[in-house]
């Protein structure tokens, strides 16, 4: 076992709870905030500065002044909390811990044994922020394998266990149980997608920035985050589409190279294969096929897989008259619908109207990355909690 | 006299292909859905390079056959060491017995028409149960048909078997082979003799050996210099031959020149594509490999993507069924970088 952070280990396990939104939390991880945005390194991580941003006691205070009501609300941590992160994308632990901390809750991490700079950069941030708000006891990071006597450990402690991503993962973790009393929060495999309006894309005068969004929400994590789009929904008239559908994976074709995109060696390989194993079950048809860029239609609703399991720039598309048409390709494993279009308010009257278990989050597309306490429509800081009305 | 039956003149094999793809598109509907829906059904007539071709691994994930059920007469499955699944290739009898013909015609190239003496540089607990059987047993089982007799090398514990070596070495007969795993005769056998351990043998020798390159890839040893150590170790070896072969396409291997090169021969083709736009690549350039085979009438395999990577080098000759051919020389390097399989579900990754 690595501990990543300089924490007192023991200490973090018996620490005890404390109020939601304590000045002391916040003051360090707007300590953190400082430190990850006064680090130039910082600049080549756009998920580092992000979450720097996010950080920032301006921001953490709005968000508290919402959920503590002007003082209507008193909230109290549970306990210890064990956070299990996922491999996929880095950072996303890191708002699973200020969420657990913000709540008053003593946090131990797990994350993933796969290296990458940013994770260490923010621990970096936490071990210097550490000193001035004693916060050694109440936060540790830790690494570790396939090490069953730790997590038994952690888990027969908690009082709090947030298990991000993974069937296997939440399904390995069922056999280690918690104390009866302590709350667990689960995020299980997602796939999400975006659904745009043909004319309104056409007749926007922002046709390259929506493109650019679109790349931003699919790309930095080369569409494995369970946040990117793997199907794109067309709403329209059928010439109306066709027109768009050029004009956008055109605009997303310029998009990559301006920001000059560097596939992973091997992705034509990878793309064929996904490519084949589509055909062979599922009416499609080839559309685009571009080196991180392959575009299939799917000629009926059931070919629309939202689990086809292929990454780097690959895309299922599929045109539609009416929102109604996505309820027989969205099934509960859809989290995330970006859209593109004055379409909010009808898509969730479509997921109203057919009774839809799927789709829990209905973004802008551009913001389908983008991190907040309400995940998967349930609010952390309210889970992770305990509320008390005054 | 004409004892062999593959196409020689470059049309005549483009004719082949063509009229295999042809025949899966008309008998095999998975086939027919990958050309369609891909493809489009315009490449079946197309050149070398513009026939369809399908991913390896395929074969895992479905039952892919193009003659019906009554006449399967044998699937064969891959060793599945990599992953869980395993592939499953359905023979019928004419595409078994044409893959034994053509393997015989291949290896005569090296071996000639008569059967000699063979020491298996392996262990037989390879072979010893047909149920649990590796590729490793299935080669050896495969080349032993080319063996008048068979000893083993080594030992069940990889320790070297001196008495069944003594006993090939006086082996009373002019032309004898050695046949093994690349990766087993380095590191089981070469590594635990010297040049002086066996030295005499009457007749000449022939060392074949396949199985890949990944583990010796890794310890930068070239097939130049796996094929100088067994010179030096094995002073009798006349010549040292690879081969390249694939489950997916039994019969039709790949055999490597004595100077540590691939060659194609009249039951193959190969093609070396860019990995991220698929599109061929001209000689010398890196690429993925994809292999095809003028052999499968049972299955839709005769052209494959591979995850190998490798190289075209150029044209040369080869010999196969005692007539020298032109060939292409190529060469593999390995296995292709695995993708970083990134999603929500793997936090846990494996055991």
């Amino acid at each position: 076992m690595q501990e990543l952070t300089n924490s007192d280990f023991g200490n973090v396990l018996s620490a005890a709870p404390m109020r939601a939104f304590d000045p002391s939390v916040l003051g360090f991880l707007d300590d953190v905030s400082q430190k990850i945005l006064n680090t130039s390194t910082t600049r080549q991580f756009p998920d580092l500065a992000t979450l720097g941003f996010f950080l920032r006691r301006k921001n953490l205070d709005r968000i508290g002044r919402g959920y503590l009501g002007d003082g209507k609300v008193f909230l109290m941590g549970r306990g210890l909390a064990f956070h299990v992160g996922p491999a996929n994308v880095p950072l996303n632990f890191a708002y699973s811990l200020v969420a657990s901390l913000l709540a008053g809750n003593p946090s131990v991490v797990r994350v993933s044994s796969r290296p990458f700079p940013q994770v260490d950069l923010f621990v970096d941030a936490l071990n210097a922020a550490f000193d001035a708000a004693k916060m050694s006891n109440r936060v540790s990071i830790l690494r570790y394998g396939h090490d069953s006597a730790m997590n038994e450990r952690l888990s027969q402690t908690c009082d709090l266990r947030v298990i991000w991503g993974g069937d296997q993962t939440i399904q390995t973790f069922a056999s280690i149980p918690v104390p009866a009393r302590a709350t667990e929060i689960h995020f299980a495999n997602r796939y999400s997608a975006a659904v745009i309006d043909a004319r309104d894309y056409l007749e926007t005068c922002e046709a390259r920035e929506i493109a650019q969004k679109f790349y931003n929400d699919v790309y930095p994590f080369e569409q494995n985050a369970c946040t990117a789009p793997k199907l794109v929904f067309w709403l329209g008239e059928d010439v109306v589409i066709r027109q768009a559908k050029e004009r956008f994976w055109s605009e997303l074709k310029q998009t990559m190279h301006r920001a000059q995109y560097q596939p992973a060696e091997g992705v034509g390989v990878r793309h064929f294969k996904s490519v084949a194993q589509l055909a062979v079950e599922a009416p499609i048809r080839r559309s685009i096929s571009h080196p991180s860029l392959t575009v299939i239609e799917a000629e009926t609703a059931s070919a629309c897989r939202l689990d086809h399991g292929a990454s780097e720039g690959f895309f299922l598309e599929r045109s539609i008259q009416h929102l109604g048409e996505l309820s027989d390709a969205l099934d509960q494993r859809c989290q995330t619908l970006a859209f593109v279009g004055d379409l909010k308010t009808d898509i969730l009257s479509c997921v109203a109207e057919h009774g839809m278990k799927g789709v829990d989050r209905v973004v802008p597309v551009g913001t389908a990355g983008h991190f907040s306490f309400v995940w998967e429509g349930k609010d952390l800081i309210r889970l992770m909690s305990r509320s008390f009305e005054l | 006299m004409k004892d062999f039956d593959f196409p020689t003149a470059t049309d005549e094999r483009l004719a082949r292909f063509q009229s295999l793809a042809r025949h899966h598109y008309d008998a095999c509907s998975a086939y027919r859905n990958i050309v369609d829906r891909w493809f489009g059904p315009s490449a079946l007539s197309g050149r070398l390079e513009e026939l369809p071709f399908l991913p390896a691994e395929i074969f895992k994930t479905h039952a892919l056959k193009s003659v019906p059920e009554e006449e399967v007469f044998k699937v064969m499955k891959s060793s599945g060491t990599t992953s869980q699944l395993r592939s499953q290739i359905y023979l019928d009898r004419d595409t078994a017995r044409a893959q034994s013909k053509a393997l015989s015609s291949i290896v005569a190239g090296v071996l000639g028409k008569k059967r000699r003496p063979m020491l298996v540089i392996d262990c037989p607990a390879q072979i010893a149960n047909r149920a649990t059987f590796s590729a490793r047993g299935a080669g050896i089982l495969g080349f032993s048909t080319f063996a008048t007799k068979k000893f083993f090398a080594l030992n069940d514990d990889m320790s070297i078997n001196h008495e069944n070596i003594q006993a090939f070495l006086d082996c009373d007969a002019d032309q004898s082979f050695l046949f093994g795993f690349t990766a087993i005769i380095w590191q089981e056998f070469l590594s635990k003799i010297d040049a002086h351990s066996f030295k005499e043998k009457a007749g000449a020798a022939v060392l074949l050996h396949g199985g890949g390159w990944k583990k010796l890839a890794a310890q930068n040893i070239s097939s130049q210099t796996f094929g100088a150590r067994v010179k030096e170790r094995l002073p009798f070896v006349q010549s040292v031959h690879d081969y390249y072969g694939m489950v997916e396409q039994t019969g039709s291997i790949f055999l490597g020149c004595d100077q540590g090169y691939l060659h194609t021969n009249p039951y193959n083709h190969i093609i070396c594509r860019d990995q991220n736009t698929l599109e061929p690549l001209p000689e010398g350039e890196t690429g993925v490999l994809q292999v095809m085979s003028t052999l499968p009438t049972s299955y839709p395999g005769f052209s494959i993507l591979t995850e190998d990577l490798g190289r075209v080098i150029g044209p040369g000759e080869t010999m196969t069924a005692g007539v020298t051919h032109a060939s292409t020389v190529f060469e593999v390097h390995g296995r292709m970088a695995q993708a970083e399989i990134r999603g929500c579900s793997d936090t846990y990754q494996g055991r």
